[in-house]
């Protein structure tokens, strides 16, 4: 984890998925140490452009860079040991331990014969305090509630000793104080890291550069004041904003009203 | 916050002890537990030899054992010889062997479709196992190309594995609830193929199929338990040197593609894998239901859910289990006996359904 954080390089991505096309010719880069926000209305492609960061998905052409690496040129363990993943709800059946979800993270660092080393255990350590979960080491895992459930996963993303960090809307499900202070964490991590977020106003106070996607096509890179400007506002989300800055903080804000102009009515999850 | 300002003794416990894990059995009482199984099992294998039609007692069957084994002691009268070597050696290891590849092969398949209700009877697999062992002993083998019983047991296996991920699949991958349903459908059909064949079979026939179908390992020859008990060590074998991605596997595809593993590729080997053990267990002892189902449960619940431990654990729970069953089959009605089919279903069926109401919330059907 010393090592200079990595860059990522989307060239000229197409990912197809029966017939449909869900990303039409995304370039961008992600600089080292830097978090990028993915931004877009739903269906727009944040989660398919995220899983081919991590391999889980073939873009049909275009390349994906990890570095000097070519995603597709690496085996998927070693795409692995490079790339940490922080899923969208992760539940399972399965009564895992929080020490045995983040011991997990060591998994694309083994060989089939290795067993775990006294190293292996004191990076989970490390990396649950990191995150302020060593106290619920021994819970069950799916019994948590979902700010917790994030933060043991952003454990095992340091257990896993990547230099990139890809998180899809982690803050979906969780409370105010939770969603702050997951974002807290993450940036204060270092690493190169692609984060997907909902709320427009995050992704404006927890990322200096974000990427704006619409059907499939990147409409900018810049930091947020720059690029969410009142047209790009109403064009692709449907709403009205304006820019406000805050008196205590100086911090800049989003306030966002319906458009207008718009009469479709969208939810979320149907 | 590097890695390298590490303590030293600031790492977990070495053994995560009840107040370390949330599972009931730490480091040293899984050892200890494995320990007093493998004590269970020889004690079984000397009892299950004594139980029976013929009464035998404990030191004969123990003289007799030493002699074919070891040459030890004195020629035991051939009588006993011929009882306990011939006849109940064999079938006493069976069923240990049976017992052993069902519960292995529950375990991969529940992680499979990250599903704690998965077995090879509830998915459907078993069910292509019979009806291909069925389909050759009734239509014999030439009608099927010439192969034998366990090759049609596999094939079985493998088509309805095969069919249950290919119904299944969505747009969005595969939903546990769906591969149960897939599976439950397609073990109905199979059964009902496994039925019509019955019909047209010759009388004589049936009575020896309807026994098979129940689950028996009575009659079991030495020279039949060499292949069932190689694929049940190597499949176990193979599957613990995977448990790490057994367990990636059962948190999700993508949690498990996001920890570096081939999901497809290790899915295709472990559709093979677990068709093997289920076809070369099926084929040599019928229907056995349950037992696939509840060891794994029960290793889970001593040991959480980590398959490094889960898969040895229940290979010996499931031997000591079906061991245990085996000779309650032959004693409960003596001198005649019982399929085993009944015994692990009166067992297995308040057990499902105990399962079923405490994960209830659990299960999303997709």
């Amino acid at each position: 984890m010393d090592a200079p954080a990595m860059t990522i390089r989307g060239d000229d991505i197409h990912v197809d998925i029966d017939d449909a096309s869900i990303l039409a010719g995304c370039s961008f880069d992600v600089r080292a140490g830097e978090v990028l926000g993915l931004i877009g209305p739903n269906g727009s492609g944040k989660s398919t452009l995220l899983r081919t960061v991590y391999r889980a998905i073939k873009p049909a052409t275009g390349a994906l860079w990890i570095g000097d690496d070519d995603v597709w040129g690496l085996t998927a363990r070693q795409s692995a040991q490079r790339t940490a993943v922080v899923t969208q709800n992760t539940s399972t059946d399965f009564q895992f331990s929080v020490a045995e979800m983040v011991l997990m993270g060591r998994g694309p660092h083994k060989g089939l014969l290795d067993r775990d080393t006294s190293h292996d255990r004191r990076l989970v350590a490390w990396a649950l305090r990191a995150v302020d979960m060593y106290a619920f080491r021994s819970r069950v895992f799916s019994t948590l509630s979902g700010g917790e459930k994030q933060r043991v996963l952003v454990a095992r993303a340091l257990a896993q000793e990547s230099r990139v960090l890809v998180l899809d809307e982690p803050t979906n499900h969780l409370d105010a104080h939770a969603q702050l202070d997951l974002l807290g964490l993450v940036r204060s991590l270092q690493l190169t890291t692609i984060v997907a977020l909902h709320d427009l106003n995050l992704a404006a106070t927890y990322c200096e550069r974000v990427c704006l996607l619409d059907h499939g096509t990147i409409v900018g890179i810049a930091p947020p004041r720059a690029l969410l400007t009142a047209d790009v506002l109403r064009d692709v989300f449907r709403v009205d904003g304006e820019w406000l800055t805050s008196p205590t903080t100086g911090r800049d804000h989003l306030a966002l009203t319906r458009s207008e102009s718009s009469t479709t009515i969208e939810t979320e999850n149907p | 916050m590097t890695v390298s300002a590490l303590g030293s003794g600031d790492g977990l416990d070495e053994d995560a002890g009840a107040s370390e894990s949330p599972h009931l059995l730490g480091t040293w009482g899984y050892r200890t537990l494995i320990g007093v199984l493998v004590c269970v099992m020889v004690a079984s294998i000397v009892v299950g030899i004594g139980a029976g039609a013929a009464d035998i007692p404990v030191s004969t069957t123990i003289d007799v054992l030493l002699h074919q084994l070891f040459g030890i002691g004195a020629a035991p009268d051939p009588v006993a010889v011929q009882i306990i070597w011939e006849l109940r050696a064999p079938r006493v290891l069976m069923a240990l062997v049976v017992g052993a590849g069902l519960s292995v092969a529950g375990c991969a398949l529940q992680a499979m479709v990250r599903n704690p209700l998965a077995d090879p009877y509830i998915m459907g697999t078993a069910e292509g196992a019979t009806l291909g062992a069925v389909a050759v002993l009734v239509l014999g083998p030439a009608a099927l190309g010439g192969i034998g019983v366990s090759m049609a047991a596999f094939i079985g296996a493998m088509t309805s594995m095969l069919l249950v991920f290919a119904l299944a699949r969505s747009r969005s991958g595969y939903a546990p609830g769906r591969l149960i349903l897939s599976g439950v459908a397609l073990g109905y059909l199979f059964s009902a193929v496994t039925g019509i064949l019955q019909f047209v079979s010759d009388p004589r026939e049936l009575r020896g199929v309807l026994f098979w179908l129940l689950g028996s390992v009575a009659g079991t020859q030495w020279e039949d338990l060499g292949l069932p008990a190689f694929v049940v060590i190597a499949s176990t074998a193979w599957l613990v040197l995977l448990s790490r991605r057994l367990n990636a596997l059962a948190l999700g595809e993508e949690s498990a593609v996001a920890l570096g593993v081939d999901v497809q590729r290790f899915r295709v080997q472990l559709m093979v894998v677990t068709s093997v053990l289920v076809g070369a267990v099926v084929a040599v002892s019928g229907s056995i239901g349950f037992v696939g189902l509840m060891v794994p449960h029960a290793a889970r619940m001593l040991v959480g859910p980590d398959h490094r431990r889960v898969l040895p654990l229940s290979l010996l729970l499931g031997a000591a289990f079906l061991g245990a069953v085996d000779i309650l089959a032959r004693v409960v009605a003596a001198p005649s006996e019982l399929p085993l089919g009944i015994f692990t279903a009166a067992a297995g069926a308040p057990f499902f359904i105990w399962l079923l109401r405490r994960s209830q919330r659990q299960i999303e059907l997709g």
